[in-house]
Order: C-alpha cells, then structure tokens, then sequence
C-alpha cells in the first residue's frame, strides 16, 4: 500500500530540523565556545533580517514567481521611510519611518506584481531589473549612509530585555511571531490557500475560479513588505542605514528558502521549515566564525555546505520516496 | 476533382493485380489483456506492400492497443508478428525502427527552437568528421525534402514558427525519407489536419505507396477519409477483428454499421423514461444563439433547462471542446452571438465570474487542467469554493470541508484515506470524483462537462453517469459533451451533434440510437450542400 510511510513523510517534512539539530550538536562538540546560551541567542538574532527575506521569497516561490528584488527592498525601504519622515515632513513624529517604509516596501512588491501579471514580464527577469535599478537609486539617495535613525529602529531591532541572567532582543520574537502568523495565513486563510493552489498548477487554478493575477499581486506585496521589515530590524541592529546594506545577500535568501524545502517548482513547501533555513545558514556562518577558518574561504565553504545539505535533502527524499512506493 | 478521378482509377489498378502484392506484416492470433481483461483477442491481419490499409472502431475498441503492439511499444499476452518473413516473438520500438516500421505518434513534442532542417535530421545526422553536423549539407537535404511535399520553404525556419498542420507534413514527410519507412503508422494524423492539407497528404501516401510500394496503415476516426483513401479497412469492435474489407465493396454506412455493431446495440432504454423530461420551456438554464468563435464553431443556438442533461456529441476537433470552454469563461472573449445565463445575458470573460454566477466546467484534461498534483484531497476538492468554508474572521472552518468530502465521498463512491492525503495517491477514476466533487460542491445552476468519464475505470464511469442522471440533474442544467456516444446514451435526455463547428442535429432520448448517433456526428446523412457550407475549415484547427 501507498499510505504506510506516514513517519517516513514526517522525517521528510521536517527535514531542515533535523539538519539544524544535526549541525548544533557536531558544532557544539566539536568548536570550542561554541555551546551557550548566549550563542545561540545570538544566532537567533542575527538570523531575523535575513529570514525576513526569506519569508518573502518563501510566498514568492510557493506561488511559483520569484522576487530578486528583496536584497534592495531591504534598503531602500528604510531609507525612503526614514528621508521621507526627517527631510519631506520634517514636522511629523519620526519613528513613523518605520510605517513609511513598509509601505515603501508594499509599493515596491505592487510594481513588481505589476510587471508580472499585466505586462507578463518572467518574475525572474522584472524583478532583476527592479534589483538593479533600486540598488542604483539607493546609491543615488544615500552617497554612504544613514548614521542617524530613528529610535523605533533600535527598537525593533537592537533592544533586549532581561530574563535572569541573559539579554533576550525583542527581535527575536518578533520575527518568530511573524513566521507563526504567516504559516497560520497559508494554512488557514483563503488568500494562503490560493497562493499554494497557484503555485501548484496555475491553469487549474484559473480554471477553478481563483484570481490567478490578482493573488500573484499581493504574493509580491507581501514578498515586499516582509523585505521592507527586515530591512528595518537591520537597521536597528546596527543604527545606521549604510547604502551597501544586503547587498548580494540574495544568493542567502534563495539558499535559505531552498534549504528549507520550499520547492522553486511551485506549490510545495512549508513557512515554519524556511525559518529553519534561515537558522541554518546562520548556524553554518556562526561556525565558520568561530573554527579558524581563513576569512577568505568563508564564502566558499559556505556555498559547499549549502550544496551538501541540498544534496543529502535530495537523495534523502529520493531513498524514502523509494521506500513509500514499494 | 481531376485528382480524385485519377486517383481512383490508381486505386483500382491495385485492386486489379492483388498477386503482385506481397505481405510485408502479419499480425497472428495477437492478443492482449490486462489482469484477465482482454483489450484484444485473436487479431489476424496482413499488411501488403503498396497498400493502405485502415483500422477503425470507437474508442476503447483496441486501436490504441494494436498500434502499440505492431510498433514495438506494447507487448502482446499472445500470437505472434511476421515482419518481412521473420517471426518476431518480441518486437521493440528500436527493432521496429531498424525494420523500417515508423510510427507517426497521434500528438508530437515538437521542439519548437529546431529549424525544419534539424527536427528532420535530428536522431540522424548525416556522420561527419569529428561528429560535426554540416548545416549545409542537411539544408540541402532538407530542401529535397520538401520539395517532395510539394513545400515552398527556407529549410532554416523554426518549427514553431509553422503552423500545426505543416507540422505534421513534415513529420509524415521525416517518416517517409529520413527513417525510409517501409511500413508508416499514422495514428490519427488527420485529426488537426484542415482540407487543403489532407487532401495534400492523401495525394502524398497514395504516390507513395503506388510507386515505391510502402505499406501504410492508417488510423482515423472518420469514415469519409477512411473511404476516400484506404484500400482496405479493417474494423475492431470491443478488442476483435470484426472485418476486414475492401473498401470498393462496401459503402459508408456499411463501415459505419461495422463500426458500432448495427441499430440493435444500446437502444435498450425504456421509452418509459420519456415523461422523466421536464418542460424546459419552464426552467431557464441557459440558452445561447447564434454563437460563433472566430476558427472554432459557427452560429450555434440551443437550450438547456434546469432538470435536463443535454449531450453535445462530435468528433475531436469539431469545436465542441472549444464551445464549453467559451461558455466557462477559459478562452479569451472573442465570440460573437448572445449567451443568457438564466435570465440574463452574460458575456463569459473568466471561470471565476462564470462559476460567481453559477456556470462550472469540467476540464477534459484533468491532469493538466484540474488537479493541484502536490496539495491534499481536501484543497483538491475546495478549488476557490471558500465562501461557505470561512467563519467571520476569514479563517477556514478545516472540519466543515472534511464533513462535506465526506458527503461527495459517500455520494460518489471515492475510495480514499484521510482528506488530508496528497490527490497523487487516488486512482484516476477517484481523482476524477473528487474534481467533479468540487464542482457539485459549488452549489451551481448550469454544469458544463467536457468527457466526464474519460480516463477513468469502467465502476467509476457507471458511478458518474449514474450520478449525474438521477442526482445532478435534479436541479441542475447539465451540458455534456463527449465523443463517446455510448455515454451520452446513457445519461442524457437529448443528444445534439455537433459536425464541424455547426449544429447538425438534435436526437430525444426516445429516438437514440447509436448507429445513427455515430453516422451523424460523422457527417454521414447531412445534405451535400450544408456539408459544403462548411468545407470553409471551421472546426478544425
């Protein structure tokens, strides 16, 4: 029978935790310093801007499209929030840059969207271009940076609060509600389910009755807005809007999505196993940091162990799958 | 007419000298059966040199099967092949290719960036030096090629940059030079074939076979071609060889009644069943008239009433596929002609507008069309029918969905675990349910069916049709179309045939009659003159 392997399909379906956990234990016995607390709230601080990129791309991909676009997002949202708050109405509050730069990010994903749907441009393409030319302008807006930002900013992203004897950054929940909210979105809204039934089979979709363009739309929408936030938990972890910001981290954000199963064919894939690609890639950085390894090799075994966890996730589902269908 | 004349007298010519002939292909005693059920049994056939030979019969009657067996693709439970004197207990596709026996497959994946010159050559260029392939040379080639095609054409254009029908030319044309065919399948080639081409290529396989004594075997659903081409045509009814004749010595409605076995056959419904039908005069489904679509259909008018299930019977490709799609909102808006859904008129721009007023469609293509492959049973079966599914927050109420898949599940029989299952699980027949689940789930006024049991196992065929008969149509307007005459007899209370993109004739349920069914949506029986009419190409694409 077909339906035996259901504890075969839970180890598939969560896969990307096992490989977390796998990761944590061989670092923990093998780097020194690299088991406490301290370090692994810390891991789980840093990963919060770049799983909020992934969190985009992770709709994108579940409704089939891609967003490039999300590495610029990531700075020219706060940016345009924080120059459109201090320098075009100098007279209102200006922590609502944080506002203004979700919309900004918002605005960003429609065009894509735009781009996409009405002018059937291949996402992989529009969003390129929207990547390169806001990199451009970003450069054109901020000639360095940003080194004053609202206290909102730090906020969000730097500020902790105590509980005993350690720092806990608010980011952290933050962000880990936000992926808990989003999962819960896809599962249990129609919007979600729309985007996955897109993703899986567009014609179908179209021909059930849903609103094939229109879900694409706000795919992007959001895809920018969790883009635009991220950028601001950056920004508030390091207090500065510096106009290099993400710059080539889109390679991460794919990796991250990929690593947490979310397939690049559309309509497969779970929210909450993304946030644990982003934890990985994080993981495997923190690592890198912390063996003495050259600095200059960093990227190169980065990109190994990225293609080694894709891989053992290939033959793994391969050799389960096998075993299902006997 | 001069060519029909003079091919004509050709045809005789062979008839006349059947000694000179040689039998290249022997099928013996072949039989072929799947867990206990034959599909074919004991099928003897010859196949001459300079001959060519149909095989007809309905769908499921065996051609398929046969094809496969003869080319290789399929092996046969029983009997035997003889190609070119040699016994062959077990043929495969690369040995049928070294025989010289090439089959024209009924869909092609064209690869569309090729120019002419290289989906020619492709699988066998000339052998140069180092494996290079010389352009030149096979544009050369190419050009001689076409030539004898009779096409005035730059070998270096793109396939996809050829209409479908050139398409297919130039594959049969590949056949014939490329792979020297000595034996050349063609399954269903006319099936996409406009006039002008058919004549083109009937003209072509005639030369061919009379003068360089190639043996073509010929598969087709429609009995005019089949006269105006075959020598011989052999019959299958239900997986037997039930005749194989010379096509002088019968006429159309003698294939035909070979074909589906006579008048007696399934004209078994009590004519009791009459007063079932309800005035439709009465209940409004909808009603379209004068409707046409630029290459597909012309000036069709009719009327579905609410408690009625109407069949729209024809051949692939005589646009019934298209005018369901143009009702469900699928093709884009381009026809011309009124369309009232109930009492209003409507103008059909999407499904999601079509199914938001109470119009659903089935996909005749279900696993391209309808089903989400990776997701569960249970997003399978909701499709966009959220509106009764979400609470006031928008959240979806997960136990109702289950509650109602339930339902469809006792309803239509579906053999599933959990609605949780991914719908890859199913069988055929179970995925089919659940996607005409989803339909029936809309809650709508007009259901438009495009082959409903297609695809599926003959329990769940019964399942549907019986369902649809005796619960759909309560309050529904159902519109069924379907090539298969046999389901339409089933189900409907009216059966309208549709012959090139017209509607040629309406049947009630008290005058079915399958032989009559199947010679109409033949075109066998309709005056000259409208079958002239409609010459122009419409309905075949």
């Amino acid at each position: 029978m077909v339906f035996k392997g259901s504890h075969v399909k839970l180890i598939l379906d969560n896969f990307i935790w096992i490989l977390v956990l796998l990761f944590l234990v061989i670092a923990s016995v093998a780097v020194n310093g690299f088991f406490s607390v301290d370090n692994f709230i810390n891991m789980s601080f840093h990963s919060a801007s770049l799983s909020m990129m992934i969190l985009g791309m992770a709709f994108c991909l579940l409704s089939k499209q891609m967003d490039l676009s999300v590495e610029s997002t990531y700075v020219i949202a706060p940016a345009i929030g924080i120059l459109i708050s201090t320098r075009l109405f100098p007279g209102i509050p200006d922590n609502f840059a944080v506002f203004f730069a979700l919309i900004a990010g918002g605005i960003i994903g429609f065009i894509n969207g735009l781009l996409v749907v009405k002018l059937r441009i291949n996402s992989f393409l529009a969003t390129l271009a929207m990547l390169i030319v806001l990199r451009g302008l970003v450069e054109y807006l901020l000639p360095i940076g940003i080194f004053e930002v609202p206290t909102l900013f730090g906020k969000l992203g730097a500020d902790t609060f105590i509980i005993g004897d350690y720092a806990i950054p608010y980011t952290i929940f933050i962000y880990f509600s936000i992926f808990f909210i989003a999962n819960f979105i896809i599962r249990n809204t129609v919007f979600g389910k729309n985007v996955v039934a897109v993703g899986s089979n567009a014609t179908a979709a179209f021909i059930a009755g849903i609103k094939v363009d229109s879900t694409h739309i706000f795919v992007f929408i959001v895809s920018g807005i969790c883009a635009a936030f991220g950028g601001v938990l950056a920004v508030g972890k390091m207090g500065s809007v510096m106009n290099q910001l993400g710059n080539g981290d889109i390679l991460f954000v794919f990796a991250g999505t990929v690593l947490g199963g979310v397939s690049l064919d559309g309509g497969k894939g779970k929210i909450m196993n993304a946030l644990g690609g982003g934890l990985l890639l994080t993981i495997i950085t923190t690592i890198l940091n912390y063996s003495e390894v050259s600095p200059y090799l960093i990227r190169a075994i980065q990109g190994l162990t990225l293609l080694v966890a894709i891989v053992l996730n290939n033959i793994i589902e391969l050799f389960l799958k096998s075993r299902i269908s006997e | 007419m001069n060519t029909i004349a003079v091919d004509t007298m050709n045809k005789n010519a062979i008839v006349e000298f059947p000694s000179a002939q040689n039998t290249v292909y022997s099928v013996k005693r072949v039989g072929k059966s799947y867990s206990g059920i034959a599909v074919l049994s004991d099928i003897n056939l010859d196949f001459l040199s300079g001959e060519i030979h149909g095989i007809i019969g309905k769908n499921g009657a065996g051609k398929t099967t046969l094809v496969d067996i003869m080319h290789g693709s399929n092996i046969p439970s029983q009997g035997e092949l003889i190609v070119f004197g040699e016994k062959l207990s077990k043929l495969t596709p690369s040995k049928a290719h070294e025989k010289r026996i090439v089959l024209v497959p009924q869909k092609t994946n064209y690869a569309d960036d090729l120019s002419i010159a290289e989906s020619l050559y492709i699988g066998g260029y000339p052998k140069k030096f180092l494996g290079f392939v010389n352009n030149r040379d096979i544009e050369k080639l190419s050009k001689q090629i076409l030539k004898k095609i009779d096409f005035e054409i730059n070998p270096k254009t793109k396939m996809g940059d050829l209409p479908l029908e050139k398409r297919r030319l130039i594959e049969v044309a590949k056949a014939l030079w490329c792979f020297n065919a000595k034996v050349l399948i063609l399954d269903e080639t006319t099936a996409a074939l406009g006039f002008k081409f058919r004549g083109k290529l009937f003209k072509l396989l005639r030369k061919v076979a009379i003068e360089e004594g190639r043996t073509i075997i010929f598969i087709s659903h429609r009995l005019d071609e089949m006269m105006e081409i075959c020598d011989r045509i052999s019959t299958l009814r239900d997986g037997a060889l039930i005749r194989t004749a010379t096509t002088k010595d019968i006429d159309i409605t003698q294939l035909a009644e070979l074909i589906t076995g006579g008048c007696d056959n399934g004209n078994g419904k009590s004519k009791s069943e009459k007063n079932n039908i309800i005035d439709t005069a009465k209940t409004n489904g909808f009603r379209v008239s004068r409707l046409s679509y630029p290459g597909s259909f012309s000036d069709v008018s009719f009327k579905v009433g609410i408690g009625e299930v109407v069949g729209l019977a024809g051949m692939v490709g005589s646009g019934y596929s298209d005018l369901l799609r143009y009702l469900g909102g699928i093709l884009p808006n381009q026809g011309s002609g009124k369309f009232f859904l109930g009492d209003n008129e409507i103008s059909p721009h999407s499904p999601a507008y079509m199914i938001k007023n109470g119009l659903g469609y089935l996909t005749n293509k279900r696993e391209e069309e309808a089903l989400f492959h990776d997701l569960s049973i249970a997003d399978n079966f909701i499709g966009s029918n959220f509106k009764k599914y979400i609470n006031k927050l928008g959240l979806i109420k997960h136990e109702n969905i289950d509650k109602n898949i339930r339902l469809t599940q006792k309803n239509l029989d579906i053999k599933m675990p959990s609605p949780k299952v991914t719908i890859e699980n199913l069988s055929g027949g179970n995925k089919q349910k659940i996607i005409v689940g989803r339909l029936l789930d809309y809650g709508l006024k007009v259901i438009l069916f495009d082959e409903v049991a297609e695809g599926v196992d003959i329990g769940a065929r019964r399942t549907l049709l019986d369902f649809i008969r005796n619960n759909v149509r309560k309050d529904t307007a159902v519109l069924m179309a379907s090539n298969v005459v046999m389901d339409l007899m089933d189900v409907c209370d009216r059966i309208m045939i549709i012959f090139q993109g017209s509607i040629i004739k309406t049947f009630d349920r008290s005058n079915f009659d399958e032989h009559q069914i199947y010679s109409s949506l033949q075109g066998i029986g309709i005056n000259e003159e409208a079958k002239n009419l409609n010459t122009s190409g419409i309905g075949r694409r």
